[in-house]
Formats: structure tokens, C-alpha cells, sequence
């Protein structure tokens, strides 16, 4: 499972919506891409499920260029892009049937995966319904079942929670959890909790630029406030990353334990009142935002 | 595939159908024009080639020493309407009763079938009246035929020779530049093979007559430039080697043989 | 489309039964000797046809003008155009889709008409039916490749249907006026007038023009021929220039 995406800019008239990104993800897991709105998160999920033309580069799915080949190209992409919308005048049953058929599979086979798929999203209760009568929330659903169908290794979701209640949402990143140990899952969102709980790696993008690429070491930074003693505090095992006199940001660089940084803290003379894992991300955006910001 | 090379691909093949497509369409088309222009039945070696238009019917008429004939359109025609020509070529034979009043067709005329010429139906007229601007022809025996909305009615060797330039395509379309067919009467004479003329224009609208005539030498030039000159209604335009155009009121002709009387008298 | 077709279909047969007699007076040029059944039987065929000239027109832009224009503005091409299947397959079904639904419209019609001139002659000139029958298949073909190609240029559904509408009636008309002006010909090369034929394989009369013929004889093999080749022309031009449109359509 790989997405290579090698220089891709897009041009609408005056308006550079995207200019030159380039990234490469492999194997299972989340790639969260993160910005503010109008950053052009949709339209390079756009480029990469073929339903825009880059410009100029081009996006590679396990090697095939999207655009010369899409149909084998997207043989293993599933994809949710955008508010979902489906011919008016078919069920929501027909419309998963449709889209599995599509894909290659037989009708015994499709009706076992449109049941499966509906369970896992909870739509089940209204495909019987035409789908000009959904709501956007109903639609949500059956779109995530018509990217979850066929079993696809990749996963294209363009804001999947957007219009759901808040236990769809909670039920949305439970299957996007479950998937991505063995699915490739491509994420855009623009709420840093949610790119918290689910990215490996992460993707900034702001005015059409990736200005920041990589994974995500959740686990490994953590904050501690409290009285932070020691100016020539060193630590084994662990970088400062940042560091006043009520607060530390930490890197774990080996396989430190925490009680271990506590204890060596308490040793140097520093009072804890809490430690936490450190939101990186939200650093990470604000800087990278930030920093965007300025030089524009 | 490259997506350039699947466009360029797509407009290939499109245009390896289209473009002899258009080429058969349009030689179709030049073809069926052909068809539908009334000296497409007249012979390339025609002397005479004219065209009528008179009181709501025309034709064009064309002849050579051996054979003459004259094209109808059939949907110009208005004294003798197709439908009476269609049950004449159709029927065995008709009595007058079967004409409208206005036509200039006698009771004795009979029609029936002559004979079958290169998959052409020829038909035979005997014993024909006809009138038609001064012009009277008794008791003729005529032969017809018809395509493609068109009548040719003319001697045998004139249908045969229409058929003829129908098929080999050697046909006097080239020659419809003589012609003006907004006059009442348009000739041309050309091919003359005497010693006094080569060819012979002219366009009669109403009165006026307008012609072109170049002749085979000075002499007889010089002559009809004296009888012109002396001719009540009649003006030169122009005179240019042997060509010399002229107007003409023909009022001021007593009869039509007043133009050859003086020419010969000269 | 369904209900439009059965409505024009009921109002010629009702027409084709109250008015037989008319028939003898548009023929009313011939004897009676020379009016067969079998004519009067082709003129009513060419009555009928003369209004089916039209209907793949009507049906084609109802069922061929929102064939790409409606994916985007329904927004439906964010979901078709993300699946594993190329732009020309998708085009192709769409075409596929939108053929059979406008020959099954035009083919109630184009049965009843058969029905009611047995009914009416008790003949009927087969060949010239199924002339005629062939002819408007192939221009059901080139008409709705015509929408298509139009189509394929709006992300609109309405600008689809008034721009192929506007074409055809207005500027296709327009275009064969002028050219009879200059010319004192109609330009077999318009679509409107490569149509007629259908017509025309029955009575070759067409009083619609600046040059009109009259023949009660069907129209000449070369003039089937060249209007076969203009249809032909328009469906793979249009084709080609769909195809090569909806292959770079992004739906924004």
C-alpha cells in the first residue's frame, strides 16, 4: 500500500490552489492531513482520487499514475470526498450495490459487503430509502459505506465526520482506529483533536503549500508543569525541547519510562504538579500556520 | 496510456472516419446537384442552348444539327401538370377529356410507350399540336423521357442523346454561364461552323433584347454594324475585335426575319 | 417523455382515421387511375414521419443533454468519478443508456404508425418502413452524440438543454435560410435537413425549403446515401469531442 504524491500543483485561472507538494506514504496506518479551511486539503484529495487534474506532477497509487490509469489505479481506493451525493432517484441500497458492482465484485458477493458495510457505518435502517430523501448526516454514513465496500487496502476520507452527530463521530473514528492496522487511511480534517487521536503522520498544508510532513510521535513528548528546577537539568534518554520555569517539553529518545523522567525531575529539585502527553500536533500546526502566515 | 496520446488517438481515429465521410458526402452532394440542374440532361455538343420563361412555365431547349430537345422541370410546369404527363406516360393512351381547358395539347394526341434505352423508359407522342409563343407544331411525333423530376421532350436522337450525357456525365452544366435566367429568353449559338459567325448571345427581357455576337471576320461585322446602326430602337454597346454587343427594342423588328433579311441584303 | 410520445401518438391516430380523405386531396395533383393504396399508404407514412423527425430531437435532449452535465451539478461525479473505472467506459454506458431509452420512446411511435396505416390501407411499403425505420435509428445516434458533445461543455443541466435546443431549431435553420439565399440550394450537410430523409424514403416532397422538390417517387439512393454520411459525420465528430471534453471534466 503506498500514495506517492510527486509535485503536484493546480491552477484554477489566477488562483495556485496547490504549488509543488510532494509526499510518500507507505504501509498500514493514518496519514491525517491537517489545515485551515480553503488550504487545499480537498482539492489534493481531489487530484488523488482522479476527480480533478493536477496541473502539473502526479499522485501514484501502489506505483500506477492515477491519471493515465485510474481504473487500476483506484481498483483498491475507497474514497469519501466532499459532501457525498447519489443519483436521486435510487435507495441507498442500490447506490452501495451500484459502487460495489463497479469494483469488480459479484452480486452474491456485493450483498454480503453492502450488509457488512452498512453494519459497521449504521445506515442499515434507511437504504431501503430513495436518497434525495437522506439527510446530510444519512448521506455521510452511506458514503462511508461506499468507501468501505470492497474491502479497499486504501482509504480516502475528506472530512468523514463532518456533519455527523457526535456519536456518529465517536462511532466514525472507532472504524478508522479499527482500520488503520491494516489499511492505508488518507484523513483531512481541520480539528487537531480529532488528527490527534487518529494520524501517524501528519500533513500541514496551508495556502496550497505542505509546510509540514512526518509522523507523529505522540507517545513520545510529553509536558510537565509544575516549579521546574535546574538549569543545567540534563536528563538521560530524553531531549528538552522546550523549557520555562513552570513548564518542560520533553522528547523521549529511548525507551525511557515516564516514573523514570519523574523521578529524575523530582531529583533535580523540581516540583510536579502534571504530566501529560503533549499535544504535538497542535504545536506542530500553530508554529507551521503561524510561520506560513508571516511569510505570506 | 498517456493521456496526450489517448486524445491524440481519439481525434485520429475520429477524423480517419470523418474525413472520408465529408469527401463522399460532398461528392454525393456535387453529384445530386448536378441532378437537379436542368442542362445536367442537355449534351455537351449541343450548337444551341437556350432557356425560355414565359407566362409562369420555362425550359431549357438545347439542339445541334441532328437532335433538339427541351427540359422541363416538372414542379415549373404550369399549363401541363405533371399529373397529366405522369398518366400519359403511365396510361395507354388518353382522350382530350383528360386535359385541363388551358392546355395546349390536342384531343388526336396519343402517348404510349416506345422503348427501353439503357434502363431509361422512352416514350412516344404522335401525331402533337402544340403553341407556345408564336411557335406552332402540327401533328409531330415527339419522344419523352423522365428523371429525377425532370421531362425531356425532343427528337429520338435528341432523348438518346440526352440519356447519353446523363451517363457519361458529358453534359452542357458547364455552359449554364451563357445563360441568364432571369431574362424571358436567354440563347446561345456557339460550335456554328459557318463562315459568317462563331457564336451568337443574346437575352430578351420584355422588349429589350440584349445580344453578343463575335464574328469570323471584318466583313461581315463591318455589315451587321451598318444594319445596326440604321435600325430604329437598336444601339451598339461595344465593339471589340470581332465581338460586338448590342440592344435592341424588339418592337422595332416587323417580324423575326427582319434581322436576317437585313444581314443578307447587306 | 413517455406520456408526450403516447399523447402525439393518440392525436395522429386520431387524425389519421377522422382526416383519411385529406389524403386524396394531397395527392389531389393525380388521377385516381395513378393513386394506389400503396401511395396513399406511403403518404400517410410520410405524414407521420413528418412529425417523428422531430421526437429523437425532443428525446435526445431529455435524455442525453444531463448526461454529463448533471454529474457535476448534482455533484454525483465526486462519487462516479472516484471509482475504478475510466471516463470513456463511463461515457460509453451513458450513451448506451441514453440510445435505448430514446429509440424505445421513438419506437412506440414508429409501431403505432405502422399499425394504424394497416388499419387504415390494409398495406403497408414495407421497405420504405424499414428504410425509414433504419434511418431514424442512425439519426437517433447522431443526435444524441450531438448532446453529449453539448453536455460535455456546461456543468450545468439547464445551459444543456436551451444550448442544443437553440442549435438545432434556431441556428441549424438560420444557417440552411442563408445559405438558400446565397446559393438557391439547402445545405444537405445540417443535421435538420440530413433528418428529413426519414420522410423522404416515403414521398420525396419537401416544401420546407428554397428549393423544393416534388416527386411522389421515394428519394433517390444518393440522397440516402449522403444524408447517412452527414449523420455519420455529426455522431463521430461529436463523439470524439465528448469523449476528449469529459476526459479532462473535473468536477470542482
Amino acid at each position: 500500500m503506498n500514495i506517492a504524491v510527486n509535485k503536484v500543483s493546480k491552477r484554477y485561472g489566477d488562483i495556485q490552489a496547490l504549488t509543488d507538494i510532494s509526499f510518500e506514504v507507505e504501509g498500514n496506518g493514518c496519514l491525517v492531513l491537517l489545515g485551515p479551511n480553503g488550504a487545499g486539503k480537498t482539492t489534493l484529495m481531489k487530484i488523488m482520487t482522479n476527480i480533478i487534474r493536477p496541473t502539473s506532477g502526479e499522485v501514484r497509487i501502489n506505483g500506477i499514475n492515477v491519471r493515465e490509469d485510474p481504473g487500476r489505479a483506484l481498483a483498491s481506493v475507497g474514497s469519501l470526498i466532499e459532501q457525498p451525493e447519489f443519483y436521486p432517484y435510487i435507495t441507498g441500497y442500490e447506490a452501495l450495490m451500484f459502487t460495489c458492482m463497479i469494483k469488480g465484485l459479484s452480486h452474491e458477493r456485493c450483498i454480503s459487503e453492502v450488509n457488512r458495510v452498512s453494519g459497521l457505518t449504521h445506515c442499515r435502517d434507511y437504504l431501503n430509502r430513495k436518497t434525495k430523501e437522506y439527510s446530510r448526516g444519512m448521506k455521510q454514513r452511506v458514503g462511508l459505506a461506499a468507501a468501505l465496500i470492497g474491502n479497499p487496502d486504501i482509504i480516502i476520507l475528506d472530512e468523514p465526520t463532518f456533519g455527523l452527530d457526535p456519536n456518529g463521530m465517536m462511532e466514525i473514528r472507532e472504524i478508522i482506529l479499527n482500520l488503520k492496522n491494516v489499511k492505508l487511511i488518507v484523513l483531512s480534517t481541520h480539528l487537531i483533536y480529532e488528527a490527534e487521536l487518529l494520524a501517524d503522520h501528519i500533513g500541514i498544508i496551508d495556502h496550497g503549500h505542505l509546510i509540514h510532513f512526518g509522523p507523529v510521535e505522540k507517545d513520545r513528548y510529553l509536558e510537565v508543569r509544575g516549579r521546574i528546577r535546574g538549569t543545567d537539568l540534563k536528563l538521560n534518554g530524553v531531549d528538552i525541547i522546550n523549557r520555562d520555569e513552570n513548564r518542560i517539553i520533553l522528547r523521549k529518545n529511548s525507551d525511557i519510562e515516564n516514573w523514570e523522567i519523574i523521578k529524575a525531575l523530582e531529583s533535580s529539585g523540581s516540583s510536579i504538579e502534571t504530566f501529560d502527553y503533549y499535544s504535538v500536533i497542535e504545536d506542530l500546526y500553530r508554529n507551521s500556520v503561524s510561520h506560513s502566515d508571516a511569510e505570506s | 496510456m498517456n493521456v496526450f496520446l489517448k486524445r491524440l488517438l481519439i481525434i485520429a481515429i475520429a477524423l480517419a472516419v470523418i474525413a472520408p465521410a465529408i469527401y463522399y458526402a460532398i461528392t454525393l452532394n456535387n453529384a445530386n446537384q448536378r441532378q437537379s440542374d436542368p442542362l445536367y440532361y442537355a449534351p455537351s455538343d449541343t450548337n444551341v442552348l437556350g432557356y425560355v420563361n414565359y407566362n409562369g412555365t420555362h425550359f431549357y431547349v438545347y439542339a445541334n444539327n441532328r437532335s433538339y430537345g427541351l427540359i422541363f422541370d416538372t414542379s415549373s410546369l404550369s399549363n401541363v401538370n405533371f399529373s397529366r404527363i405522369s398518366s400519359l406516360m403511365h396510361g395507354n393512351g388518353m382522350n382530350g377529356s383528360t386535359f385541363n381547358s388551358s392546355s395546349n395539347f390536342t384531343s388526336k394526341t396519343n402517348i404510349s410507350l416506345y422503348a427501353d434505352y439503357k434502363d431509361y423508359n422512352i416514350y412516344v407522342i404522335r401525331n402533337l399540336s402544340f403553341a407556345f409563343i408564336g411557335l406552332s407544331i402540327t401533328n409531330q411525333t415527339l419522344y419523352l423521357y423522365e428523371s429525377n423530376g425532370f421531362i425531356v421532350l425532343g427528337n429520338l436522337n435528341g432523348i438518346y442523346e440526352s440519356i447519353n450525357a446523363t451517363l457519361s456525365s458529358r453534359n452542357a452544366i458547364g455552359y449554364s454561364g451563357y445563360l441568364n435566367s432571369s431574362a424571358n429568353v436567354s440563347m446561345a449559338v456557339f460550335n456554328v461552323g459557318n463562315k459568317i459567325v462563331k457564336s451568337v448571345y443574346f437575352n430578351l427581357t420584355g422588349n429589350n433584347l440584349t445580344g453578343s455576337i463575335r464574328f469570323l471576320n471584318y466583313t461581315y461585322e463591318s455589315y451587321f454594324l451598318s444594319a445596326i446602326s440604321n435600325m430604329k430602337g437598336a444601339t451598339i454597346i461595344s465593339v471589340h475585335d470581332f465581338n460586338v454587343k448590342f440592344k435592341l427594342d424588339i418592337r422595332s423588328l416587323i417580324s423575326a426575319y427582319d434581322l436576317m433579311g437585313v444581314l443578307n441584303a447587306q | 417523455m413517455l406520456a408526450l410520445i403516447i399523447i402525439i401518438s393518440g392525436i395522429m391516430s386520431y387524425f389519421s382515421f377522422r382526416y383519411q380523405s385529406k389524403i386524396n386531396t394531397f395527392l389531389d395533383r393525380f388521377d385516381s387511375t395513378t393513386i394506389t393504396t400503396s401511395l396513399k399508404s406511403r403518404a400517410l407514412d410520410y405524414i407521420w414521419s413528418f412529425v417523428l423527425v422531430d421526437i429523437p430531437v425532443y428525446a435526445a435532449v431529455f435524455f442525453g443533454s444531463p448526461s454529463i452535465s448533471s454529474e457535476i451539478e448534482d455533484r454525483t461525479a465526486f462519487h462516479i468519478f472516484s471509482l475504478p473505472v475510466g471516463r470513456m467506459t463511463i461515457l460509453s454506458a451513458k450513451y448506451a443508456a441514453a440510445y435505448a431509452a430514446t429509440v424505445l420512446i421513438s419506437l412506440i411511435y414508429i409501431i403505432l404508425e405502422a399499425i394504424i396505416t394497416i388499419r387504415i390501407y390494409g398495406t403497408i411499403d414495407m421497405s420504405s418502413y424499414l428504410l425509414s425505420l433504419m434511418l431514424t435509428l442512425i439519426f437517433i445516434a447522431s443526435v444524441l452524440a450531438f448532446t453529449f458533445f453539448i453536455s460535455s461543455i456546461f456543468n450545468r443541466n439547464i445551459y444543456a438543454y436551451i444550448t442544443v435546443l437553440i442549435i438545432y431549431f434556431l441556428v441549424f435553420n438560420a444557417v440552411d435560410v442563408i445559405t438558400s439565399l446565397l446559393y438557391s440550394t439547402t445545405s444537405p450537410f445540417l443535421l435538420n435537413n440530413a433528418a428529413n430523409i426519414i420522410m423522404e424514403v416515403f414521398v420525396n416532397i419537401n416544401l420546407f425549403t428554397f428549393s423544393p422538390t416534388i416527386s411522389l417517387s421515394p428519394a433517390s439512393a444518393s440522397k440516402i446515401f449522403l444524408a447517412v454520411a452527414v449523420m455519420i459525420i455529426y455522431l463521430v465528430a461529436s463523439l470524439a469531442a465528448a469523449t476528449v471534453l469529459f476526459e479532462n471534466k473535473e468536477a470542482k
